[in-house]
């Protein structure tokens, strides 16, 4: 009886946890389509596709998929350099966008979660800021 | 149910459905014959914003993270003494100009996203400063747009001058479209005409507009991030950016309304429209537009003879294809345009530096000469 009681009680908090997390990426993904339409949009696009050649997609991208570190430091200080993404080489810069932690971690919680991207391991306004230049 | 879904989404397309757009008269072309070279003369600069040419040959050029850079003798200083920058989406350092007497009176003037002011985050200020033993000097906010706003959108900021020695610059609309770009009591969405020290001139447009903002001269504008004198006319030429399409050229002309967001040729980036209309009365038209959008900044009439067959013709950069867009033009109409330096990166800045010769800011390299093949 007991040991069924501990168990109600750890299941349901389970439950109650990933519920708020839930809750809280969405509200996170929300703040984030925000960030995204007046940062983002006039290189990445709505569809997330980019330009070929000049700005890279994060729609199914592999980059922004198998890079979340490199991904977040990106949008936090800005890119320089080559990267391939998806087979296809960019050599453009993008600015430091000024954005503070808290938004770098909501539009990353939103491209990670939009155009068939899918990203359950939400990103937090702590892991942004543990992330150096 | 699905049915329901399916039908409910095809509805829902057909409302938001691509409007229709006609595409510029005249399309960029690839050139028949290259009779240039590049030469990169300045490495390494993220964002070279804005250029100018000190009278010894030696260049300014502004960084958007917020550094200025004096270029001279093949080596980089970085100039102390710069004004605080607030760095966030489009803003930072921004357009750079000499005074038209620069080398009696050592004026210098910046456009750039500042923090000071009414409200969170920041709008464009326009400065002059003089440069002294690499340090910026007697430095004078000549305006500085307010509200603040945390958007990240359309800050202008490019200078110019007049053969009268008037100062103008433009100001974006800061993401709000004709909230700010039609009201003449608020800033942003305007080209500004001021005296060279900031007072403004008597007869500026809309002094007697009640509450209007007097300095300014042009309205209706979205994004110039192109503002230059025509060299052969004396007017003074800009060219903003649309939304998805709708780029355009514009003569500056005291009072105009430049249209935005009542008239337009482009369409919103989730391709609905929000006008369906291209010209109005009262709306001055644009000499030339772009569809679909190259994402136009700096611009620079060519006048040496370095380059055969280009004087009198238009320069602009564009950062979304990465070239240098050569226009020619015939009695004020584009009726050529060509592809410059191609696949070169996202060009900020284009200018003629006293030597003749052509000046391209690119992003991620830095500035790149364009050099006639003999």
């Amino acid at each position: 009886m007991k040991s069924l009681l501990i168990s109600i009680v750890v299941i349901s908090s389970f439950a109650f946890t990933s519920h708020s997390q839930s809750a809280e990426l969405k509200s996170s993904i929300t703040r984030g389509e925000e960030i995204y339409t007046d940062f983002c949009v006039s290189c990445h696009l709505p569809n997330g596709k980019g330009v070929e050649r000049v700005y890279p997609p994060l729609a199914n991208s592999d980059y922004l998929k198998k890079n979340r570190e490199a991904s977040i430091k990106a949008i936090k200080y800005g890119l320089e350099g080559s990267i391939t993404v998806n087979g296809k080489k960019y050599n453009s810069s993008m600015a430091p966008m000024g954005l503070s932690d808290d938004e770098v971690a909501d539009v990353m919680n939103y491209i990670t979660n939009s155009w068939g991207n899918k990203n359950d391991k939400m990103i937090t306004e702590a892991e942004v800021s543990k992330i150096k230049k | 149910m699905k049915q329901l879904h399916l039908i409910l989404t095809f509805i829902l397309l057909s409302f938001y459905s691509c409007a229709q757009q006609s595409e510029s008269s005249v399309k960029a072309e690839d050139p028949t014959t290259v009779n240039y070279t590049t030469e990169l003369v300045v490495p390494d600069i993220s964002i070279p914003w804005g250029i100018a040419f000190l009278p010894d040959g030696s260049m300014l050029i502004t960084e958007k993270a917020g550094e200025l850079i004096h270029f001279k003798n093949g080596k980089k200083t970085l100039i102390e003494g710069v004004p605080e920058i607030y760095v966030r989406g489009q803003g930072g350092f921004m357009g750079i100009k000499l005074h038209p007497n620069y080398e009696t009176n050592g004026w210098i003037y910046f456009a750039y996203a500042s923090a000071e002011g009414e409200g969170e985050g920041g709008n464009t200020a326009i400065m002059r400063a003089k440069l002294n033993n690499n340090k910026l000097t007697d430095k004078e906010v000549l305006y500085k747009a307010s509200p603040n706003s945390k958007r990240g959108q359309h800050f202008g900021a490019r200078i110019e001058f007049d053969n009268e020695g008037y100062l103008y610059f433009s100001i974006g609309e800061r993401g709000e479209g004709s909230a700010n770009a039609q009201d003449l009591t608020r800033d942003c969405g305007k080209i500004y005409r001021l005296h060279d020290d900031g007072r403004i001139p008597k007869d500026n447009p809309f002094l007697n507009v009640p509450n209007a903002k007097t300095a300014i001269y042009t309205y209706g504008n979205r994004n110039p991030q192109g503002l230059i004198k025509n060299p052969y006319t004396g007017d003074i030429w800009s060219h903003e950016h649309g939304p998805k399409g709708g780029d355009e050229i514009n003569i500056i002309k005291k009072g105009a309304n430049y249209g935005w967001q009542i008239v337009s040729y482009g369409i919103n980036y989730n391709g609905t429209s929000f006008t369906d209309i291209t010209e109005k009365e009262g709306i001055e038209p644009p000499i030339f537009y772009w569809v679909p959008s190259i994402a136009p900044s700096g611009m620079a009439f060519v006048t040496s003879n370095k380059y055969p067959g280009w004087k009198g013709n238009l320069l602009v950069g564009s950062l979304k294809f990465a070239y240098l867009e050569r226009l020619v033009l015939e009695n004020e109409k584009v009726v050529k345009r060509e592809k410059l330096i191609e696949k070169t990166g996202r060009v900020r800045d284009v200018v003629q530096g006293p030597d003749g010769y052509i000046y391209v800011a690119v992003e991620g390299k830095g500035i790149v000469k364009i050099v006639p093949k003999n």
